[in-house]
């Protein structure tokens, strides 16, 4: 009572400046909407003008600038004709307004998934997704009328449920009849191929099928079943409100993930992110298992151990503690005399988490490369220096090429890697700092993305979907690399 | 054509062993010189220390008078053959030959019309003039072999040095190749520098051999005169029994069908 | 047809030692002075950093000097004495300009590697140019026997410049993986949650006493070491099998298989991360140790599968087959003789499998999302979750963790290698 009280008299001190504008006022937020949701409920003081914005605000505790505070989602009052309208359920984030008539229509959503209502509305309510579960969140709404006129509702807050109780339960026998299917056809086609070796008189490996039963049998239920049920997944509506009853909308779930803002802007860095991490970890590994590939050096193992322990140090622990030296308290500021807070900035932040990568990966690369040169043949080193060559064309014309037979499949291994590197993106800046709520943020790289639309939004169905498009664009990339390098005979 | 000269040459490593013990030997001009002993006798280091790969630690080593034993490998007007043939496994054949031409700087290095006209000389002087775009691992060891020797005889080296290229072949192989090595040090007229232990590939090949055992030279004298008159029971045992003991058993094996 | 003159032209005795002799100095400097540029720029980009605009400037300044310099000293050749002249004056310069940059600034460590990465060189520049050897041969008037002496000095020192150019560059790289880990030790022992300030000033055992008596760290333990050991045996007793029999049998359906292997190792998990939450899920497998097991022990299967496979090839064939012989079934065979054979090949794939279980987040984190079944690497990084950070037991809690598995990697270092590229990437 005492809130609209309150709100009842910031409108009347406010009115008079503010008659141009619709505000929002009688607010209301509800905490049990569900797992990790809150609903927002209020009603505009006039019916909103063309050309307005209304912005759902969000912190951690009240607040009345919206400097203190994170933009949530934000809805655009204009021409809804020829947009979608997705039914309640078939979105994250479900919104309906009213035109003063009491009865609530889907928002509809435009080509970027923003939702608009029609000039005229006067209440809203959103179901809002994705919020951290167990604290007081204090929500507000902006408006911000065609003049650029903007005005900020008071905030309101809300506790969402603690114990994030699913409310969907799944039904468990579908998937033990599919698991179950696929393990006894397996070991059917064992038995097959077993069967056919007898048949064609090959004794010697009579129990062969059975010792690489287990094995299979594990991969298939635990590698290939799942991969299956995810691309079919990707297919349908699953999400937190549809579990175990979901339903097929065919390309739906790849056309969101191709319309996401930011797509494009999250791919690239992905690659950024790949190419530049490999290059430095080859460059920076070349360099370090040339440096110790002399028997004459001194102390040449402790520096090989020292040099392990990247890749020996667990690495979230490692990452973790990068971070720690990355904070302004922290001890990077100290040792280079600055007063950097990289972790705030969308392009420090993308430095930062290269660097990290690049000191986690040069390990593995210095091993392998070290390998590969001592398995190099000495004698056409003497060879060179018969023939008059300098130690550094030697390097170049000698050392190089020959390295490239293993190079090329080290290569595409470390692209792979880091393109699902997911411990360093999360660890260190969660994806963030984030430009606007929804969306990928400014170091999300497509996997940490993809686990956000699954857990922290409950999209399954297009969680699988970004899935296998990440998944497709690895192996077009794969290919293309392979061929372009004719990695296939190094490989085998 | 030059001569080559070692002067009380020693090779002692870290751990005392000495590997050759003040050598002195003077090799001539156009001479065909074989290095002949046991394994670990020391002609391998000799040769490597000639070559430049091993460091002198007392003693000269000169090329044509001029003292060499400071000098890179590249610097002394040598080819080398290898045992193991180290041939560039990334290169064409005719890349294999000519790199060490191609990568002089300076006023020193050779047009590529130039260059190409060497290797069409040498690899036709080899018998490799249809294998010039091949890879070494498509060749056999034969070839590889020649690929080897035209590597180091396509700069006209004035030393040729080799260090027992025919161990790896077959028994036919080297019976051919052994005439070829022949005729080609014949017609080039460069000093060379063979080492083997192999005493038939010695006495076939050499115009002087230069016997040596635990890094000492026992003797240095053409073949037969080596062969009449050993100049210790060691090279008797080494050459004369063993070359006898051929002889014997071609005698007993065939003798009596004569 | 035959060429009988040589490309390598011999004219006087020693012109060759003449011709070809360069001080090992010379060289060593104009191959040393790119990396002094390069440190340059970098003192460049950090001042930009701090703000401090001056020395940003002088610091360009340097780098120009000094790419003068480089350009000099490989001009710099017999009979070009007053290139050498000018060389010791620009060094002289460098030097001046390095030690004012430095007493001008905050004078902290870093700052003295600046300075010594400017002045060191230079210096260097200084005294080798001035040597006498250097001066005869920059003079044009280098006899023979001069010549000769030089190349013999040149063969040591080379070697010793080259060791050092070696060490140099693995310090630098030991200092940047080091940096971290001296570090977390400070923070460990430091009283409180802060991150800067001191180095190693007040020594405190409160964060270690803290974790070790914390309820929570053993349950995160706990699940750790059931989940790793679990994972280990599930995942050998599947991997034994299969690697014996793609190295010994041949099968109908063996590439295929082999070939899948391979496939499930190229694309990781996170790709069916999704789809294995709700298949989990389903089964009930969620927060729970077999749920973590059955996953990591698939995750890790090929690549024991390919260790192992690596390791029994190895094993030479007439010992099988002597054993059959002898009237020894198959089976026999394989766990009479192979398997104890084998021990060692076993362990070095088993601790390898513990580790990475043991050290294994993203999974961890997303089956096992209430607080009494986190694994250690959930746990720990939940004392860094942006709400309450303790950086302090954070700190010690990581040392005690990575301390054993540092250890037995260093320890089993060589044979994971080996088991690695004995089927991997190699090839």
């Amino acid at each position: 009572m005492k809130k609209y009280l309150v709100i009842f008299a910031l409108v009347i001190f406010c009115l008079p400046p503010m008659v141009e504008a619709s505000e929002a006022t009688q607010l209301e937020a509800d905490g049990d909407a569900g797992y990790r949701k809150v609903g927002l409920n209020w009603l505009m003081n006039s019916p909103v003008e063309a050309n307005t914005t209304l912005e759902i605000w969000m912190n951690e505790s009240s607040f009345s600038d919206t400097i203190d505070a994170t933009k949530h989602s934000m809805i655009r009052v204009g021409n809804v004709s020829g947009l979608q309208q997705p039914g309640f359920g078939e979105w994250y984030d479900d919104c309906s307004y009213e035109m003063g008539d009491g009865a609530y229509l889907p928002v509809y959503r435009d080509s970027y998934g923003v939702a608009v209502v029609p000039q005229g509305t006067i209440g809203v309510n959103c179901t809002l997704t994705g919020l951290p579960s167990g604290i007081e969140i204090h929500l507000a709404v902006l408006t911000i009328d065609a003049d650029e006129n903007s005005i900020l509702s008071s905030s309101i807050a809300s506790t969402s449920i603690v114990n994030d109780v699913e409310t969907v339960v799944i039904e468990t026998s579908p998937y033990i009849f599919a698991i179950g299917s696929i393990a006894l056809s397996m070991i059917a086609l064992l038995f097959v191929l077993r069967w056919m070796d007898n048949r064609d008189g090959r004794n010697t490996s009579r129990s062969a099928h059975f010792y690489i039963a287990p094995a299979i049998l594990a991969l298939s239920v635990l590698t290939f079943y799942p991969v299956l049920y995810g691309i079919w997944l990707s297919f349908t509506n699953a999400d937190q409100s549809h579990l175990g009853e979901q339903s097929f909308i065919g390309l739906n779930n790849f056309l969101t993930v191709i319309s996401t803002s930011g797509f494009f802007r999250v791919t690239v860095f992905t690659l950024v992110w790949s190419v530049v991490n490999v290059a430095a970890h080859i460059g920076f590994g070349l360099i370090l298992a040339m440096a110790l590939n002399s028997s004459e050096l001194k102390g040449r193992s402790v520096y090989r151990t020292a040099l392990l322990l990247p890749w020996a140090i667990p690495s979230y622990i490692s990452v973790l503690v990068w971070r720690g030296l990355y904070e302004p308290a922290g001890a990077l500021n100290d040792f280079l005399g600055t007063n950097l807070n990289l972790l705030a900035d969308a392009n420090g932040a993308r430095i930062v988490v290269i660097l990290v990568n690049i000191w986690l990966g040069i390990p593995f690369m210095m091993m392998s490369i070290s390998g590969a040169l001592q398995a190099l043949p000495k004698d056409m080193y003497e060879a060179a220096e018969v023939d008059g060559i300098d130690a550094f064309s030697r390097f170049r014309f000698l050392t190089l090429p020959n390295l490239r037979s293993a190079l090329i499949p080290l290569s595409l291994l470390g692209f792979i890697w880091t393109f699902n590197m997911f411990n360093v993106i999360y660890l260190m800046t969660d994806g963030g700092p984030n430009l606007d709520f929804d969306g990928p943020g400014s170091t999300d790289i497509l996997i940490t993305y993809v686990y956000d639309v699954a857990f922290r939004d409950g999209a399954y169905g297009v969680a699988a979907a970004w899935s296998v498009v990440i998944f497709l664009m690895l192996v077009a990339f794969s290919w293309t690399y392979m061929k372009k390098t004719n990695a296939t005979e190094a490989v085998s | 054509m030059v001569n080559v000269s070692f002067r009380k040459v020693t090779k002692r490593y870290e751990n005392g062993f000495t590997a050759v013990n003040e050598l002195n030997l003077e090799i001539n001009e156009g001479e065909f010189l074989v290095l002949l002993g046991p394994s670990g006798c020391g002609k391998s280091t000799t040769l490597r220390m000639l070559a430049g790969l091993e460091d002198v630690t007392e003693g000269d080593i000169s090329i044509g008078g001029a003292r060499v034993n400071d000098l890179p490998p590249g610097a002394r007007g040598i080819g080398m053959v290898f045992q193991s043939y180290a041939l560039y496994p990334h290169m064409s054949i005719s890349d294999n030959l000519s790199f060490g031409l191609r990568m002089q700087k300076g006023e020193e290095r050779m047009s590529d019309e130039e260059i190409n006209k060497l290797i069409i000389e040498t690899s036709s002087m080899l018998g490799l003039s249809s294998e010039l775009d091949k890879k070494p691992k498509q060749l056999s060891g034969g070839q590889r072999q020649r690929v080897a020797l035209g590597r180091a005889l396509i700069k006209r080296p004035k030393v040729l040095l080799m260090d027992e290229p025919l161990s790896n072949l077959d028994a036919e192989l080297r019976q051919q190749m052994r005439v070829e090595i022949r005729r080609l040090h014949d017609e080039l007229g460069m000093t060379t520098v063979y080492v083997t232990h192999d005493q038939i590939e010695a006495m076939t090949l050499a115009d002087r051999i230069a016997v040596l055992n635990e890094g000492e030279l026992q003797q240095h004298a053409p073949p037969m005169d080596v062969y009449r008159n050993p100049s210790n029971p060691f090279i008797e045992g080494f050459l004369c029994d063993h070359l006898n003991d051929i002889v014997e058993t071609a005698n007993s094996l065939f003798g009596e069908e004569e | 047809m035959i060429r009988n003159a040589s490309s390598f032209s011999m004219g006087e005795d020693g012109d060759l030692a003449r011709r070809w002799y360069i001080p090992a100095e010379i060289e060593s400097l104009r191959n040393l002075f790119p990396f002094v540029l390069v440190i340059n720029l970098v003192s460049f980009w950090l001042f930009i950093l701090r703000e401090d605009f001056d020395s940003a400037f002088s610091a360009s300044m340097q780098f120009l000097v000094s790419a003068i310099l480089l350009f000099m000293l490989k001009k710099l050749d017999r009979g070009k004495r007053f290139i050498r002249d000018g060389v010791i004056g620009i060094s002289g310069l460098i030097l001046l300009l390095s030690i004012l940059q430095f007493l001008s600034g905050p004078q902290i460590t870093i700052d003295i590697w600046m300075m010594l990465w400017s002045s060191i060189p230079a210096l260097w520049v200084i005294l080798s140019v001035s040597k006498p050897v250097v001066t005869l041969w920059a003079s044009g008037k280098q006899t023979v026997h001069s010549a000769e002496l030089g190349l013999s000095r040149n063969r040591k020192i080379k070697r010793f410049h080259g060791m050092i150019l070696r060490h140099i560059a693995l310090l630098h790289a030991v200092a940047f993986v080091v940096l971290p880990i001296l570090w977390i030790l400070d923070v460990a022992l430091s009283p409180g949650n802060s991150l800067g300030g001191g180095f190693f000033e007040i020594i405190t055992m409160e964060h270690f006493s803290n974790i070790l008596s914390s309820d929570s760290f053993w349950v995160w333990a706990r699940n750790s070491v059931i989940v790793s050991i679990g994972t280990t045996m599930l995942g050998l007793a599947l991997a034994i099998p299969a690697g014996y029999a793609f190295s010994r049998f041949r099968f109908r359906g063996r590439d295929y298989a082999m070939f899948s292997f391979l496939l499930v190792q190229m694309f990781p998990g996170v790709i069916i991360l999704v789809p294995y939450f709700l298949v989990m899920k389903a089964l009930g497998l969620l927060n729970s140790s077999l749920g973590l097991i059955l996953a990591y022990s698939v995750t890790a299967l090929p690549l024991c599968v390919w260790m192992l496979k690596g390791f029994f090839d190895t094993v030479p064939k007439e010992l099988e087959e002597a054993a059959l012989v002898d009237g020894c079934s198959q089976n026999q065979v394989f766990w009479r003789i192979i398997l104890p054979l084998s021990i060692p090949a076993v362990a070095v794939t088993a601790l390898f499998s513990f580790l990475a279980a043991w050290n294994e987040f993203l999974l961890a984190l997303t089956f096992n999302t209430s607080e009494d079944m986190y694994t250690l690497p959930v746990g720990l990084a939940s004392l860094i979750s942006s709400t309450g950070q303790a950086w302090g037991d954070f700190a010690a809690a990581s040392l005690l963790v990575s301390l054993p598995v540092v250890i037995l990697f260093i320890a089993f270092q060589r044979f994971l290698i080996e088991g690695l590229s004995a089927g991997g990437v190699k090839g």
